[in-house]
């Protein structure tokens, strides 16, 4: 009886730790298999990542200054398939959209003006019949030079 | 007997999952701990879109600050005597990210020793956090060896930052990191309006102005957690009324246009916008930068 005590409170430690594990998880993906493309760039620093369903959208607000060069890149896991980014200005105008470029995974350009854009994430809808909606490690990477 | 010990077991199952959906919209510790969700973002309204929010490192805002022709001066940087000061989490993190911005600034301006010395008040803060892996003996050790190349120096640091983000959002404290965001930011204007203030450089003075853009991330960014952690709600209130002084700086909108140049493969973004300030603007900012900074490092 006891050890059913025990499988209890085991299956509730993995509930507990599950969604730290997986962000923990995810981060070491991104140093292992992403962080290396910010390259010759340097990083800003900053962590995002996120465990993205297939089909849904995550959106990065930042800031670019007047005579520096960026590169943004979007890292993801292969499960989650041609992920598409788009970078749009404050006007709402698509400066850039991967889709349309052969689905790079990242994009370089220099900042004549300074300016705020936004880094808009999608992954393709799952083709799988199954209830289970595959998900994956997202994360845009900014660099700076 | 069979039944009853059934009964048990789902108990303890039911209610470790009640405490599993408790963790989900509550912090254990109001004051310091920043957050329960591990992600820097925020969902938003019926499209449940997750949005995160990005500002400047310190090294990019300090490298803004020396092309446009600022020079180095020590008295700018928070004492390294204070280091022993901050005790509560709030405090260990906002400092954390004022040192981090004044190793940034030594670093960036070839000041080896000084550097050294932050490094060191950076290690000792992020140590007082439980970040073990990132400002450490290991960092003092490649920023001893690349002392004489400074792209390296940037990079190392740049790591530390990364890193401590990292362990923060593994760890279930983004908000924490969010102050750490913040206190480099401040400290970083801090700078920046000194210099202004000291040598009326426009170049200086306009980037300043363009801190707004960065201002409105870095509020989203703490408004993300301000439910959460005592310490977020003084700093966000305190950046409300900083972004309030800068609220005419806005320029208008501007449909961006893009312009390539294929012999060097190079894209260029302009939407012409400019943030020029009035000295009166800048004295505004400075005074109120310069009371936020002091309240922190206090």
């Amino acid at each position: 009886m006891k050890k059913k005590y025990v499988y209890a409170l085991c299956i509730a430690m993995m509930l507990l730790t599950t969604p730290l594990i997986t962000k923990a998880q995810c981060n070491t993906f991104v140093k292992k298999k992403c962080m290396f493309k910010v390259v010759p760039f340097t990083s800003n620093g900053q962590v995002n990542t996120s465990t993205l369903e297939a089909g849904k959208t995550i959106s990065l607000n930042l800031s670019f200054f007047a005579g520096k060069d960026y590169r943004i890149i979007v890292c993801s896991e292969e499960i989650l398939g041609d992920v598409t980014f788009k970078i749009i200005d404050k006007s709402k105008k698509v400066v850039f959209n991967s889709a349309d470029n052969d689905h790079p995974d990242f994009w370089d350009f220099k900042a004549k003006s300074t300016q705020p854009l936004t880094v808009e994430v999608t992954s393709p809808p799952s083709q799988s019949t199954s209830s289970v909606v595959p998900s994956g490690c997202l994360s845009i990477i900014v660099g700076f030079k | 007997m069979k039944l009853k010990s059934t009964i048990r077991y789902a108990s303890i199952l039911s209610f470790s999952l009640f405490i599993l959906s408790c963790n989900n919209s509550a912090p254990s510790d109001a004051e310091d701990v920043a957050g329960s969700d591990t992600m820097q973002s925020k969902e938003k309204n019926s499209k449940a879109q997750e949005v995160f929010y990005s500002i400047p490192s310190p090294i990019e805002t300090i490298s803004l600050l020396k092309a446009a022709g600022a020079k180095y001066n020590a008295k700018y940087l928070n004492p390294i005597e204070n280091v022993s000061k901050y005790t509560s989490v709030t405090s260990k993190a906002l400092n954390l990210g004022t040192y981090g911005s004044d190793l940034s600034f030594t670093s960036m301006f070839d000041q080896t020793q000084e550097s050294m010395y932050y490094l060191r008040c950076a290690n000792k803060l992020a140590s007082g956090l439980g970040i073990n892996s990132a400002f450490n003996e290991s960092t003092t050790n490649r920023l001893e060896s690349n002392l004489q190349n400074r792209d390296s120096l940037l990079n190392i640091i740049s790591d530390s930052y990364w890193t401590t983000d990292a362990y923060l959002k593994d760890n279930g404290q983004p908000g924490v990191s969010a102050l750490i965001v913040a206190g480099g930011w401040i400290e970083g204007l801090y700078i920046g309006t000194q210099i202004a203030n000291t040598t009326q450089n426009k170049e200086v003075i306009t980037r300043i102005g363009e801190q707004k853009l960065s201002l409105e991330n870095l509020i989203g960014l703490l408004d993300s957690y301000k439910e959460d952690n005592a310490g977020i709600v003084a700093v966000l209130n305190s950046l409300n009324e900083l972004n309030a002084i800068y609220n005419s700086v806005a320029p208008a909108t501007k449909e961006t246009q893009t312009s390539t140049d294929k012999k060097n493969n190079t894209t260029t973004l302009d939407n012409g916008s400019e943030f020029a300030l009035t000295s009166e603007k800048l004295k505004g900012i400075s005074d109120k930068v310069s009371q936020i900074r002091n309240k922190i490092i206090q």
